[in-house]
């Protein structure tokens, strides 16, 4: 029985395998738009604005100077 | 108006991708940068934020060519008339002019808007952030695009927010700013107008109040009896934000820089300083505008030499429009109302010269009445 279980348990794997690198072979040859999938991404782009902050710390946005209406 | 986080600023809704229009092109027609790239930062490399500025006709013009075409000359667009109320004010000195322009540059120029700053995000001079995840807006929101730059005077006066004065009359009738300021206007005619007063399609009280000057309209005596003498806005106006002394500069960090004396809340009638056929009303509202002689001086000395071809108290439309006003309430409210007109006394002497044109003489403030 042995013979027979480690066959199907190749079988098994083999068809896995196949199906996710199918699945991205085909994300691979349709081109992933790499924009949209971050963009619509609300988890991604708080980690990467966070990111932009850090590195940005301690830069005013805007001049401390300004005063009145504008 | 509500900050946007900064992920809400580029946040893209993946609903976008079903308009049939715009999501059907790829982000890299409009924007450029690389889609196949992975990595978020050399993606971004030639990226471009709002396409449609400074030309939009290879971005927008592609459908909307005709807009595309006209817009390039809307003042939004090209802010045009600060460049030449600036003009006509400068020192005709070349150098001078120069520093000037870079000036302008810097603090000027900041303020324009763009197809993308009014359809598809907030304008960038108020930070921007994309206004419904990138969906287009046909009509662009009024909080978060009109009144997010026109909010120091406009916005206080349509929606009530000076102290004591209610909101203007369209604004309870729920108006949005393009039921008066429609697209056509704001995408431009083509023309290279020298103010927005001169813009054809302009609203016109009348456009709406057509039957106000018949025979059977309300209060036809008053209507008929004031036409081309003086602006609706004359009577309907409630007082209205009057700026001082706006002075540009950089900070020691080298961050642009405005500072403003405090506004105050006031209602000036002065002489029309743009009569035309279009306008032909001798009284009109006018505000003082923040310009001060020695608003560039950070830059250049006497840059503004001319400063005196330009009145400081500019004819103005507020927008807080009231169907009865402390003015119209009765014949007197105005007539005899000393206090009304733009006096020589409420001018700073160095800017009497400028203001000569708009300041009404004592002898032409209209009479008192028997009511």
């Amino acid at each position: 029985m042995k013979p027979l279980k480690y066959a199907a348990f190749s079988i098994m794997a083999l068809i896995v395998s196949l199906y996710f690198l199918g699945d991205s072979w085909s994300q691979a040859t349709s081109g992933e738009n790499h924009c949209f999938t971050c963009h619509t991404n609300p988890r991604l782009l708080i980690q990467i604005t966070r990111e932009i902050a850090a590195a940005r710390k301690g830069e005013p946005a805007k001049s401390a100077a300004i005063e009145g209406e504008g | 108006m509500e900050p946007l986080a900064p992920h809400e600023k580029v946040y893209v809704d993946s609903e976008f991708a079903e308009d049939e229009n715009h999501g059907q092109m790829g982000c890299e027609e409009c924007h450029g940068g690389d889609p196949s790239d992975p990595n978020w930062k050399t993606a971004h490399n030639g990226v471009v934020k709002d396409p449609s500025y400074p030309d939009p006709t290879e971005t927008c013009g592609q459908c909307h060519d005709e807009i595309a075409e006209t817009v390039k000359t809307s003042l939004h667009m090209t802010l045009a008339p600060y460049k030449k109320m600036i003009d006509m004010r400068a020192n005709p000195d070349q150098a001078v002019r120069a520093k000037l322009g870079a000036a302008m540059e810097i603090h000027c120029k900041s303020c324009h808007s763009s197809c993308g700053q009014c359809h598809v995000s907030r304008p960038d001079s108020v930070d921007g952030g994309l206004l419904a995840s990138h969906l287009f807006q046909k009509r662009p929101p009024m909080h978060t695009v009109c009144t997010a730059c026109h909010g120091s005077r406009i916005e206080k006066e349509y929606f009530g927010k000076n102290a004591g004065i209610p909101p203007d009359i369209h604004k309870e009738k729920y108006f949005r700013c393009d039921k008066c300021h429609t697209g056509a206007e704001m995408h431009g005619d083509g023309k290279d107008y020298a103010n927005r007063y001169e813009v054809e399609n302009a609203p016109n009280c009348v456009d709406c109040h057509e039957d106000i000057y018949k025979d059977t309209s309300e209060n036809a005596k008053q209507h008929t009896d004031h036409k081309d003498k003086v602006s609706c806005h004359v009577c309907h106006s409630m007082p209205y934000k009057n700026c001082y002394a706006c002075h540009v500069g950089k900070d020691d960090q080298g961050l642009a820089y405005y500072k403003t004396k405090g506004s105050m809340l006031n209602f000036k009638v002065g002489l029309n300083p743009l009569q035309s056929n279009k306008r032909p009303e001798k009284f009109v509202t006018v505000r003082h505008v923040p310009v001060d002689q020695n608003t560039f001086k950070f830059y250049v000395e006497n840059g503004l030499s001319r400063f005196d071809s330009l009145p400081t108290w500019k004819l103005a439309t507020p927008h807080n429009i009231r169907r009865q006003t402390p003015q119209n309430k009765t014949c007197n409210g105005c007539h005899g109302n000393g206090e009304l007109f733009l006096s020589a006394k409420e001018v700073k002497p160095e800017y009497l010269e400028a203001n000569k044109k708009v300041v009404v003489p004592p002898e032409q403030i209209p009479q008192k009445v028997e009511d």
